[in-house]
């Protein structure tokens, strides 16, 4: 089981999206992947081919005691998924709680869930700072931090740092921390000259693979599609297939961690 | 590279154990072959079992051998069968085989032989070490004499027939071996016929009197000797290419040396210039350390624009005083860079040249000059005008690829005027850049050589350019150095003089001797009709004799630079290039030889458009010329051989062969007298890069460019139908980690091939399209093609079906000309 956390610190910079299609690329080869809604606003089933957000989730399966396995879905892209779920304010105020109490819980739920040890975990998680997302940091063998190329990039830069290294007692989730650019339009100068800076600084750990803006993607979401079905060969479909090698390259190299 | 340096460098090549001792050269170059090093780990050699049994398995992986210890594999392969590409294999071939094999190999076991060679060697070493001088040169005396038996030895037809039978099998056996070794085999062999068909000619085959016969036959004498001498120099200079690889930099960019680039123009169009000094500015280099400077003798206003707008230096001067060298000269006293980079207007160099060519120069301090290949990106004249591009090699590769390289060996590499640097301060010391011969470069290069500076060749193509756009220019080319490698051969002649080495002055004697062959050419195309017209003797000899003396020169010339150069140059195409030259430079390479003084330097323009296809009349004369000499010749030979000589019937068919090779080069050279259609402006590279085209609409998608130019690309488009002529869109290239998007229109959208425009660029933009097009570091590195070497008959074709078009088209335009005398199109 390798586990990919999609994390940032601005809120609509694609996180959802990337899961969503990510997990449909890496289905798509056969590979088995889990698609984890991490995140109480409960969309990431809109993405995956559900018509509403549905009610029933890994968080109520949780508050009563049951297990998560029976709130998944599986759909035609052959990805696995698990949605969050409805909560009213008060059990989700509950359910936060109980996290805040013990850091590793999402760890042992997933320990639980028995996945297939060469399937990929893909969580998406509530933007920081939230207790989703550090509950994600604690099990997460990549990290992705997600980011639009916007002028504000220095803060957000600055705040993803300072979490990273807060929850991990040290550099220690660096090492496998990367920045993924999301909605890329390199026809605006702006934008490239912010990606020359961000290479500069980030070095290696800016993937190369960044996903351009692309009308495809929002298109594909109105039509109840992944973008490999709504434009294949697209350019964001382009991005994604080669986001999904490189992770499923990381996981083969890496393997689970112990 | 010193001479210490270099006997190093061929000890280990030839596994000398002892460069000192010459008992073991000896051994190593007549006795044993050398042994194999293991890469990586250098100066330590295997034991004679492990290096042959590996040089076994290399062959045996080279000739398609399944079963190395099986005597009729081998024998299969390389007799019977080529390797492996053509291994589908009948039945009833193979079943004939199996049992002569188990036969065989029930006998001889190829383990025991290996033991018998190391056990062999071991005893020579011994043997070799007790002997002492007076064995050495007992040795010494055998291998000469036993040469000059060989070579002397008179043979009547069948004897020598035979000879040739059992060097040419030998050939053959060790043709297609890999390594080193057997090209060296196939030299010496070449050598041997060579000088035993020499020896022949010489001694037995000179006509008798001193009528007519002698006279001519001492002319055709004549132009062979200069082709032996050729040859043979030819074999030194690329017997062992040196296959330099380029010398890493210090890790601090601090301590890297200041590089100022020349770009010097004349008479071009700022089109050209402009890509060419925007791929300077974008050498990977510290910016506070790379100056890049247009130097204008034409002293246009809109380059002095340019380059202020660009932000490159601009530098004139008052007169054109000796051409490109003077426009150097000028600027180097303006300039105080550590060294300089020269690129002629045309050639954009790509981003890592300065990293990978100045290594050598911080690695030692005597090196001067660093050159690297010319490499063109369009279609030369012979190319273009023949079609044979990407299926022949072109006419320049021979030398970029190889005599260059091979040059490089013995530290004779010299500049080529362009995608080169050089140090100023030992220019200084020989007055800068030579004035005073029409090729500066070469005689620059042999200047600094005389001083005792060295040279570096690195066989890496770091910059491109437009090859000459016509025949016109071609030979336009070809008459300038002509011309000036004949000046240098006069005023500063290379055999004679202090500072070179011995094989320097032969490395640079050969490059100027090359420029003679105009004469000599035009003597073997002439030479046929001496007979065939005038029935004069002019060698001395039977005709089956002769053709058993001749045919194994060569046959085994044929086969060795086939081996050798075949890669960069077919069979038969350096005649083909001969005769297209040799009545152009036969006259200037004269006259310069009598009066180095004479004659003016011209610019050969490039980058032009041939908008009808046309057959150039003009230049085609001494061609037609010498076509109807040598179709008489044939006409008289098919009298002859009916009516008047039938007593010699021989003699004619042997001239009647000659004259229809002659006739296949003339229809060769006609060919590419036959300008063909240009349509674009500006040529286009083949290449695959990623790009993502934007859309109106927002959608981005993938794909791949087909080839790009300075003003457009081709695109595979992943689906058809969604892009129409028209449509205004952007287009974002990468440099390394960087995009950049450039505005543009579709042009063509034929399924999934789409065709771009790029719209008008910013400065910025065009600077950024360099960058990412023509100056990308990894621009040419596909470009060396690892074709197989050349097949020899396969260079025979492509010249016979050269020639069949270039007749086609005589005929074509002569019947056209009949109709329309006054039609613009001949
Ligand atoms: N590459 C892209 N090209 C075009 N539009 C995109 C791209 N990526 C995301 N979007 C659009 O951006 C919007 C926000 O995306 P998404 O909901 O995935 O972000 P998020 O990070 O999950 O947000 P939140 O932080 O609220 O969870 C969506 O409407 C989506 O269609
Ligand atoms: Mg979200």
């Amino acid at each position: 089981m390798y586990i990919v956390a999609l994390v940032s610190t601005q809120g609509g910079v694609g996180k959802t999206t990337i899961t969503a299609n990510l997990a449909a690329a890496i289905g798509k080869r056969g590979h088995a992947v889990l698609a984890l809604d991490w995140d109480p606003a409960n969309r990431l089933g809109l993405h995956l081919g559900l018509d509403q957000a549905p009610l029933q989730g890994l968080a109520q399966q949780s508050v009563s005691g049951g297990h998560w396995n029976e709130a998944a879905y599986h759909n035609s892209d052959n990805v696995d998924f698990l949605p969050f779920g409805q909560l009213c304010e008060e059990s989700r105020l509950a359910f936060e709680r109980l996290l805040c109490g013990d850091k590793l819980w999402l760890a042992r739920r997933l320990e639980e869930l028995e996945y297939p040890r060469n399937g990929v975990v893909l969580v998406d998680t509530m933007r920081a700072p939230s207790p989703y997302l550090t509950q994600a940091l604690q099990v997460a063998d990549r990290v992705l931090s997600v980011m639009t190329p916007a002028p504000t990039f220095q803060l957000d830069i600055e705040a993803m740092e300072k979490f990273l290294i807060e929850l991990g007692e040290g550099h220690s989730l660096l090492l496998r921390q990367n920045y993924l650019l999301n909605q890329v339009d390199t026809t605006r100068r702006l934008t490239r000259e912010i990606i020359t800076v961000l290479h500069a600084q980030l070095e290696q750990r800016l993937l190369r693979y960044m996903i351009h803006r692309d009308e495809a993607v929002p298109e594909a979401i109105a039509c109840n599609a992944s973008v490999a079905d709504h434009a294949p060969l697209g350019q964001a479909d382009h991005d994604f297939q080669g986001l999904a090698s490189w992770l499923l390259a990381q996981a083969d190299g890496e393997g689970p961690l112990p | 590279m010193k001479p210490g340096g270099l006997i190093g460098f061929l000890a280990g090549r030839l596994g000398v154990a002892d460069p000192a001792r010459i008992g073991s050269w000896l051994l190593r170059v007549f006795v044993l072959p050398p042994r194999m090093k293991q890469a990586g780990r250098q100066g330590e050699s295997l034991s004679g079992n492990v290096a042959i049994n590996r040089m076994i398995a290399v062959w045996a992986g080279a000739l398609g051998v399944n079963d190395m210890l099986d005597p009729g594999a081998w024998i299969l392969r390389i007799f019977i069968l080529p390797p492996a590409r053509e291994a589908g294999l009948t039945g009833w071939l193979q079943a004939g085989f199996v049992r002569a094999r188990r036969w065989v190999s029930e006998r001889f076991s190829p383990r025991r032989y290996a033991r018998l060679v190391s056990r062999l060697e071991t005893a020579g070493i011994e043997w070799m070490d007790t002997g002492g001088v007076a064995l050495r040169i007992f040795l010494g005396l055998l291998a000469g004499s036993f040469l000059l038996l060989v070579i002397t030895t008179p043979l009547n037809g069948g004897e020598q027939a035979r000879f040739f039978l059992v060097t040419w099998m030998l050939a053959l056996l060790v043709r297609r071996l890999p390594g080193d070794l057997p090209g060296v085999i196939l030299i010496m062999l070449s050598f041997l016929a060579a000088l035993r068909y020499g020896w022949w000619r010489i001694t037995s085959s000179i006509p008798q009197g001193f009528g007519m016969d002698w006279l001519f036959g001492m002319v055709l004498l004549a132009a062979e000797i200069y082709t032996w001498l050729i040859l043979v120099l030819g074999y030194v200079q690329t017997i062992m290419p040196l296959r330099r690889q380029p010398a890493p930099l210090p890790t601090d960019p601090g301590d890297w040396p200041t590089v100022d680039v020349f770009i010097p123009t004349y008479n071009e169009p700022l089109k050209v210039v402009k890509t060419t000094v925007y791929g300077a500015q974008s050498i990977d280099w510290p910016k506070d350390k790379l100056n890049v400077y247009l130097l204008d003798d034409g002293r246009r206003e809109a380059f002095r624009q340019f380059a202020e707008q660009a932000g490159v230096g601009y530098i004139i001067r008052k007169d054109n005083a000796h051409a490109k060298a003077g426009n150097l000269n000028h600027a180097l006293r303006l300039t105080k860079g550590e060294y300089i980079a020269v690129f002629d207007c045309d050639h954009i160099p790509t981003r890592a040249f300065l990293q990978l060519s100045m290594g050598w120069f911080l690695r030692d301090p005597h090196c001067a000059m660093a050159q690297t290949p010319h490499h063109f990106y369009s279609a030369d004249a012979f190319e273009r005008n023949l079609s044979t591009l990407y299926r022949v090699p072109s006419e320049n590769t021979l030398f970029y690829r190889l005599v260059q390289d091979g040059n490089d060996l013995w530290n004779a590499a010299f500049f080529c005027g362009s995608c080169a640097i050089l140090k100023p301060t030992p220019l200084e010391e020989i007055g800068g850049i030579a004035v005073e011969t029409v090729t500066e470069d070469a005689h620059t290069a042999l200047k600094l050589h005389r001083r005792g500076y060295n040279s570096v060749y690195l066989n890496i193509p770091l910059a491109a350019g437009l090859a000459t756009e016509s025949l016109a220019s071609h030979i336009g080319q070809w008459i300038r150095w002509a011309r000036g490698m004949v000046q240098i051969f006069r005023i500063d002649n290379p055999l004679l003089g202090r500072g070179l080495s011995f094989f320097q002055r032969l490395c640079y004697c050969n490059a100027m001797l090359y420029f003679f062959h105009g004469i000599p050419r035009l003597i073997f195309l002439l030479a046929p009709l001496a007979y065939l017209g005038f029935e004069l003797h002019i060698i001395h000899a039977e005709a089956k004799v002769l053709v058993f003396y001749v045919l194994p020169y060569l046959v085994h010339a044929i086969m060795a630079n086939a081996r050798i150069q075949g890669q960069y140059r077919h069979s038969f195409w350096a005649e083909v290039y001969e005769s297209v030259l040799a009545w152009y430079i036969a006259i200037p390479t004269t006259l310069a030889l009598f009066k180095p003084k004479l004659g003016k330097f011209n610019v050969t323009s490039k980058g032009g458009l041939t908008e009808l296809s046309f057959f150039d009349w003009a230049i085609s004369k001494p061609y037609l010329l010498l076509l109807g000499c040598n179709l008489l010749g044939f006409l008289l030979g098919i009298g002859r051989l009916l009516w008047w000589n039938t007593r010699e019937i021989n003699v004619v068919l042997l001239n009647l062969a000659w004259v229809l090779f002659n006739l296949t080069l003339l229809g060769a050279a006609l060919g590419v007298a036959t300008e063909a259609r240009q349509v674009r402006l500006s040529h286009r590279v083949a290449m695959r890069l990623p790009v993502s085209l934007y859309l109106p609409d927002g959608r981005v998608w993938a794909c791949w460019t087909l080839d790009y130019s300075s003003g457009g690309l081709s695109l595979d488009f992943p689906k058809a139908q969604v892009l129409e002529v028209g449509q205004k869109v952007a287009v974002s290239l990468s440099r390394g980690d960087q995009e950049f998007t450039f505005p543009g229109q579709i042009v063509l959208a034929q399924g999934k091939r789409i065709g771009l425009r790029f719209a008008d660029l910013s400065p910025q933009e065009e600077a950024w399209l360099t960058q990412c097009t023509f100056a990308r570091a990894d621009a040419w590195c596909n470009w060396v093609e690892n074709q197989p070497p050349g097949r020899e008959l396969a260079g025979f074709w492509e010249i016979v079906d050269s020639a069949r078009y270039g007749y086609g088209q005589l005929l074509r335009r002569f019947v056209h000309t009949l109709r329309a005398p006054r039609g613009h199109d001949g």
